[in-house]
Formats: structure tokens, sequence, C-alpha cells
């Protein structure tokens, strides 16, 4: 056991949380808002619930997670919230049925789970947060327990765009969206795709923001060299701080071989009942074009590698048990990790782990439980290392080095290449074309008429929703590229319409109205910020 | 480091007709209208997903009063007590199958009821437009060694050319990218193909480049059709340069990241020797609320 008051280190996790705008009002049901809903369930609230459960038990814990605009702005959004609680009672309806057709036999038990995680789930979504979420991570965030981080008003990857303006705007629509979510401004922002080139650190002191984060060779191949590593902040010339990625506590989570997630106690993602189930029995609970689909009830344990035909029942003990296992390992890791950086660097690290928070429950069932026990042990078990922030790292140490950092990404080889490649780079002159034209909207209109105004005010939404990095990262995949090229090309299309209705004075009141009912993101949104 | 899995759902193959611009078509309010009767967008996404799943067993015909959309929670518990555990085959209870609905029940199992499959149709959205009325040339670093430029030449500059060189010379003229690297006066030209739009061109990491794209002329000169902007390069290992307020060796610090699990490759060693440390003037300077925390805590923390 560590003697002594001071830690041999802190440990800073991170979450960022974030989906691309998938509300479609023009459909009654739409396949893409489900990741919001499976996500409501699997992640979000969950971590909801851990933070209560923090609350209630008084643990000094925190950590730091971004919610990105066009999170938040769904999560308050009246008709996405309706039809999640809509959802949240036929999959209630749907356990019902399960705990009669699984009763004495091996799935029972993950029925029962079940049941009690979507009554949970309706119970901490109505009762406590009034059907938004954000309610709840502001509520935690004043307690302390979260510290709250913007993101680009639309995950734009802001090294590949061209103007000025373009980068400013998804700054500053994202602090100022974050203020009519959380009541002041941001202190941190997590940069989309962890994405930084030099000079992009002013355009967040403008926002009056004071951290980001950055992946590791972003700090350790800065200029001029950095003493400690990635693992103390450092100052960008702009004063904003940069926190370094540590490669090791993520690969322990990421990896895909050595990573925790892979446990054979762990839930089987890709056997859920919308395909295992009797199509009779399932199909109610399906869209209403009666395709299989995922419902979010998965029986099945990840096993080994076997084929997912032989892929054994789940048993939510073992796997509860397994992630506490999973908790004391990391922690036990972080500790040795922390003792050995303090011994070469004569400081205490700050180790940073971020990972995408969808991670924890949507991919990784029991990610939310291995944060819930790693951080009350950390808290109740031990003092080698200690759990902080970035606002709280910064207060106790103020004292940091000053470099440039490097140019960098957390994609895949830590550069642009996911985002800029022969899959997705054709995009790259229409959204560009899409930002020169924004700015000389701005400059043409200082003073706009009231339809003037909404047409361009509806410019600036369509085109953030088109510079949304995830269109991009779904090209490169090959998942679902179809949606993305889509997405692309219509928020360019109404664009384009919206330009050039304005520049030729023949502004249509109706199709305006239509695509702010469509696209209706950010309604405190400023055009003049392109100016 | 690994290519995070943000993606959900699996699995269409990946497009290769991604660059399907079509003609600018300036709007009108009630042509762009089309998503109400649109199919649905996520068509090329739902075949994927069957593959994954395990081969569904032969099973018998369900009863015609399980089929279709059960109104009540009650009616589908009747049904749902009746159907077989997913741990055990499934095997027809003759219970189940209710006098007046009853058919002859076959020989062999029957197929399922017929499930719908994913609509083939896709819709990859609405046209945009193929150029924009612009001279423009763009470059973006994708990597320390490797950058991406594109190009327009819709804006006149064709047309200013033609007015300042025959016909005969600009259609049989060699056009390049000149590449200029670090301010160095010498310059590099890369062939490229016009009607293409867009090159990536292979550079050295840490270095800022100036592209322009032009034709080289029957003389042998370069003739400057579009002027481009300075872009650089990231770094690809550790820096060089050392703040003598804060000095770690680079052995030193490629041994510190080794064994936090950075990647070898992220550390390959820059060519060059050490350099002498900046004199403080040239170093960044701190401005905002940070800076006099600088001031103030400056020597009072052990380093």
């Amino acid at each position: 056991m560590h003697n002594g008051n001071s830690p041999d280190g802190y440990l800073a996790m991170v979450l960022h949380a974030h989906l691309p705008y998938v509300r479609h009002p023009e459909h009654p049901e739409f396949l893409e808002e489900d990741w919001l809903y499976e996500a409501m369930s699997e992640t979000y609230i969950p971590l909801l619930m851990m933070l209560d459960g923090f609350e209630r038990d008084s643990v000094n814990a925190c950590f730091t997670m971004s919610l990105t605009p066009p999170l938040c702005e769904m999560m308050a959004d009246p008709m996405l919230q309706d039809r999640y609680l809509a959802k949240l009672i036929k999959l209630q309806e749907l356990t019902e049925l399960e705990l009669k057709r699984t009763h004495g036999g091996p799935f029972h038990a993950a029925a029962q789970m079940y049941k009690k995680h979507f009554a949970d789930c309706r119970e901490t979504f109505e009762q406590k947060w009034g059907k938004n979420l954000v309610n709840g991570f502001r509520h935690y965030q004043e307690k302390g327990f979260v510290e709250v981080m913007t993101c680009g008003a639309t995950h734009g990857f802001l090294p590949l765009m061209v103007t000025e303006s373009s980068v400013r705007a998804q700054i500053q629509v994202a602090a100022k969206n974050y203020r009519k979510h959380f009541g002041r401004g941001p202190r941190g922002i997590w940069l989309p795709e962890c994405a930084y080139a030099p000079g992009v650190d002013k355009y967040l002191r403008e926002a009056g923001i004071d951290f980001f984060f950055i992946d590791t060779h972003g700090v350790s191949f800065g200029t001029p060299r950095p003493r400690y590593g990635p693992f103390r902040p450092v100052f960008c010339p702009s004063g904003v701080a940069a926190f370094a990625r540590d490669a090791e506590s993520s690969r322990q989570v990421w990896s895909s071989e050595e990573g925790y997630p892979g446990d054979v106690d762990y839930r089987e993602f890709y056997r859920d009942l919308g395909y295992d189930g009797e199509y009779p029995m399932i199909k109610p609970f399906l869209h209403s074009d009666g395709v299989r689909r995922n419902v979010g009830m998965k029986y099945h344990r990840i096993t080994g590698k076997v084929s997912l035909s032989d892929k054994q029942p789940y048993n939510p003990h073992n796997a509860t048990e397994k992630a506490a296992s999973h908790a004391g390992n990391f922690m036990f890791n972080r500790q040795h990790q922390a003792k050995w950086l303090k011994s070469v660097l004569g400081v205490e690290p700050c180790i940073v782990a971020p990972y995408d928070a969808e991670l924890f429950g949507h991919w990784w069932f029991e990610g939310p439980q291995f944060l819930n026990f790693l951080m009350r042990k950390i808290a109740f078990d031990q003092n080698e290392i200690q759990l902080t922030t970035p606002p709280r790292f910064l207060d106790k140490f103020r004292r940091h080095q000053m470099i440039e950092p490097s140019a960098s990404s957390w994609g895949d080889k830590g550069y642009y290449e996911v985002w800029l490649n022969g899959a997705n780079d054709w995009i790259y002159r229409h959204l560009h074309a899409a930002e020169i034209r924004m700015q000389d909207l701005a400059r043409r209109f200082p003073h706009p008429h009231h339809l003037q105004e909404r047409a361009m005010k509806q410019a600036a939404r369509e085109l953030l929703l088109a510079q949304s990095s995830d269109w991009a990262f779904i090209m490169t995949t090959g998942t679902m590229v179809a949606y993305a090229q889509k997405r692309t090309r219509d928020h360019l299309h109404r664009f384009n319409g919206l330009y050039l209705q304005l520049v030729e004075n023949r502004l249509e009141e109706p199709w305006i109205g239509d695509l702010e009912w469509r696209d209706n993101i950010f309604s405190e949104i400023d055009p003049n910020v392109y100016a | 480091m690994t290519l995070k899995p943000k993606a959900r759902k699996i699995v269409a193959p990946p497009t290769s007709d991604a660059n399907a611009a079509q003609g600018d078509q300036p709007p009108k309010g009630e042509a762009l209208q089309p998503e109400a009767a649109e199919p649905d967008a996520d068509d090329s996404k739902k075949s994927g997903r069957r593959k994954l799943r395990a081969a569904p067993p032969s099973r018998p015909a369900a009863p015609e009063s399980t089929r279709g959309v059960l109104v009540t929670l009650d009616e589908r518990l009747k049904v749902l007590e009746k159907l077989p555990s997913l741990a055990t085959p499934p095997e027809l209870d003759s219970e189940m199958v209710t006098a007046p609905e009853r058919a002859p029940r076959p020989s062999v199992p029957a197929p399922l009821p017929e499930e719908p499959t994913p609509s083939e149709l896709i819709d990859r959205g609405s046209p945009i437009p193929e150029n924009y009325g612009m001279d423009r040339l763009a470059a973006f670093p994708r990597d320390p060694q490797w950058l991406f430029v594109y190009w327009e030449l819709q804006g006149g500059a064709i047309d200013r050319l033609r007015f300042h060189h025959s016909a005969e010379i600009i259609d049989n003229a060699r056009w390049v990218l000149r590449v200029r690297a670090g301010g160095d006066a010498r310059a590099t030209f890369v062939d490229i193909d016009l009607r293409i739009g867009q090159w990536y061109l292979h550079v050295t990491p840490a270095t800022t480049f100036v592209i322009d794209m032009g034709l080289i002329n029957q003389q042998g000169h370069f003739v400057e059709v579009l002027k481009g902007k300075e872009v650089s390069t990231p770094s690809a290992g550790v820096s060089s340069i050392c703040d003598e307020r804060w000095v770690i060796l680079r052995d030193e610090l490629e041994k510190l990241l080794k064994a936090s699990g950075v990647s070898p490759e992220l550390l390959s060693p820059q060519p060059g020797s050490e350099r002498p440390a900046l004199p403080r003037s040239e170093l960044p300077r701190a401005i905002g609320i940070f800076s006099s925390y600088l001031l103030q805590q400056q020597g009072t923390e052990k380093k």
C-alpha cells in the first residue's frame, strides 16, 4: 500500500460521446435513429445511473466526458424523446414475453436482467430527467462528478477545412449550444476525431476554452521536445492546454486481441433476438417493414473463437464478476505505470485514458459496470493513483511546458488518412466550395431581412451538417456508405439551393420552411459567425 | 493504434462510384421535396447484416394464429408461452395449433412465414454541382508523407491563358504541379492529368510546401495557371529542437514512449543531428489565462 499523502500519479478517464444528427421527421421510423435509442439504453442512461450511484454513495470519483452538440440537440428534441419512450415501452412488453418464454431455461437470467434494465432505463429517462438526458449530465457536472466538454458543432474535421470562418464557426456554434444546454460556457473540448493542426488552438482560445485532448504523438512529436512526453499537459502557443492520450491504457481496452471487451464471459454483440427469435414472435417489435434487425436483447456470451451458432448462453452474474476483475486489473496496471513514470519523470504523471463513450455499453455491454467498479475501487481501495479532470489537474499543477503540438488524429495510422482517401476525397471540393459560399453570404448580407435571415441560418445548418466527419468515416469503413453519401449530398444540395436563392433574390418560403422542419438543429445559430 | 469501431451496423460492400457528381440544378421549391416519396436511405446496409446471423435451423411452420401483428400483450403471451425456448431445439406442440384455423399438418416442415428482405434500391442523395465556377487549387496533408491536391479551372483562367497563348500550345502542353519546399527556390514538377482534378503527392515530413499548377511551354518554362497556398506536412518523429528549460534527450523520450506503448512505427527517427536549443526569444510565448500561472509559479515547482 502506498504511503504518503500525494499519489504516484493521476488518472483522467475521458469518454467521447457522439452521434451524428440522425433525426428524420420525414419518416415515422428510421433505422439510423435507432443508433441514438440503442446508445441511450446501453450507454448514456447506464452512465447516468452510475453517476447517480456516485452521488448517493458520496464516491470521490470524477471523469471527463464530451457530449457533442448534435447529441445534446437530439437528447433535447421532443420528437426523438417521444419516439425513444415508445421504443422503451415496446421493449418492456418484449421483456415480459421473454420472461415467460425463457422460464426454466438457460436464458432466463438474461431475460430477468433485461426486464430490470429497461425498467431502470425508463425510470431514469422519464421520471428522473424528464425525458431530457442533458438535464442529468448537467446536474452531475454541477455536483462535480463529471466535467462535460463540447466538441465541434457537428464533429467537422477541422484540419481539412479551407476557410478560417468555418473552423471558427464549428467552435463558436458549439460553445453557444453548450451554453444553451449547460448554463455556462465549455471549459474543454474534444476535437472532432482528436484531430489537431497547428493553429487550431487559437480558435479554442477565442471561445474561452481552456483545454483539449490530443493523440499521444501530437505532443510527443511537438516542438520543442516535450520534457515529460505525453504524461503531463502542455500549453499551446495560444495558452490552451493539451492533454495527450496514453497509449498503454488505451490498448488495454481497445485492442481486439488483448482488450477486455473480448472476454469469453461478456455479451456477444452479434447474436440478437431480432435475428434469433421466431419470426412471428419478433415481428411486432421490428420496424413496420418487418425486416429483421437488432432489438437490443442478446442472450449469448462471446464464448471464444467459435461460430455464432456455437455461442453459449450469457450469464449476467459471471459477466459482472469479470467486469469487476478487469477493473481491478486496469487499476493495478495504472498504479504500476504511475509509479514507474514518477520515478522516471520526477513528477506525478497525468495518465489520460480516452475512449468512445459508446464502447461502454453499446459495444461492450458490461463497460459501464467496468467504469463503475474502476472508479469506486480507485476512490476507496487505494491511494497510489487519483482520479482527476483537466480543470482539477491544471488548478493543482500550474506550470507546464509550452510547445506547438504536431498535426495528428486518433484515427488509424495517427493522421488524417481515415478522413482523406480514395473513398471520400471527392467530398472536399464540394464542402470547401460551400465554406467559401457561406462566408460570401455572411459578408453580402450583414443586415438580412427576416426571410433572408432564415435562409442564411438554414444554409449554415446545412453546411454544418454536411461537414460531419462521420460521413467521411463511414465511407472509409465501407458500412452504410449510401447513407453517408446521401447525407453529404442532400445537405450540400440544400445549401447550394439556399445560396442561389439568396444571391439571385428568389427565396421560396415554403421550401425554406420545409428545410427548417427537416434539419432543425441549432435553433440559436447566428450566421454572422461566418463573416 | 486501432481504427475505432464507431460504425455500428455491419456491412455493405464498399462502393466505388462515390465521385458521381451531377449537374448543377438550382432548386425550385416544388422539386426539392422528394424525401417523403423516397425509399429508405438505409437500404444499402441491410443486406450485409444478415451475413452474420447463424444459419437458421429448419423449423416447422408457425401456426396461422401467430402470424402477423398480434395486437395485445395478452394475446402475445398466450402464443409465446407455447413457443420453444432458445435453449432447446424447436418442436411444434400440437396444442399450439388451434382447431378452427389449422391447416392439415404437413409431413415435412413447411417454410417459415415469408420474411421481407431489404430493398435493393439505393438512394445516394440529391444532385450536387460538378464545379462551382471557380479557379482554385487546394492542398492538404494526409499524413507526413502524402499531400492531397485538387483543382478547379472554371473561373476564367483557361480563357485568360488562351488570350496569351495559342490553342496549339495549350492543347499540347505538359500540365504539371510545381512543388516547392521550405522556401527552397528549386522546384519539382509532377506531371498530372488535368481532367482528373486531383492528385496525391509523395513528399517529406515536417516540411512546408507551396504547390502551384501550370503548364510547361515549348521553351521548357513553367507558366503558372493556379497559385496555391502554403501547406505543411506533420512531423513523423520526435523533434530535434530542445527547450533549455525543459531538457530531455531524444533517446530518453523515445524510451519513455516505447515503454508506454507507442507504436515503433511512430518513432521513426528524423534525419539530422541534434540542434541547439532555441534562444528564449524564439520560443512560443504564453498568452491568455495561463500566462500568469507561468509567471507566478516559475521556479516554485521542483523539476
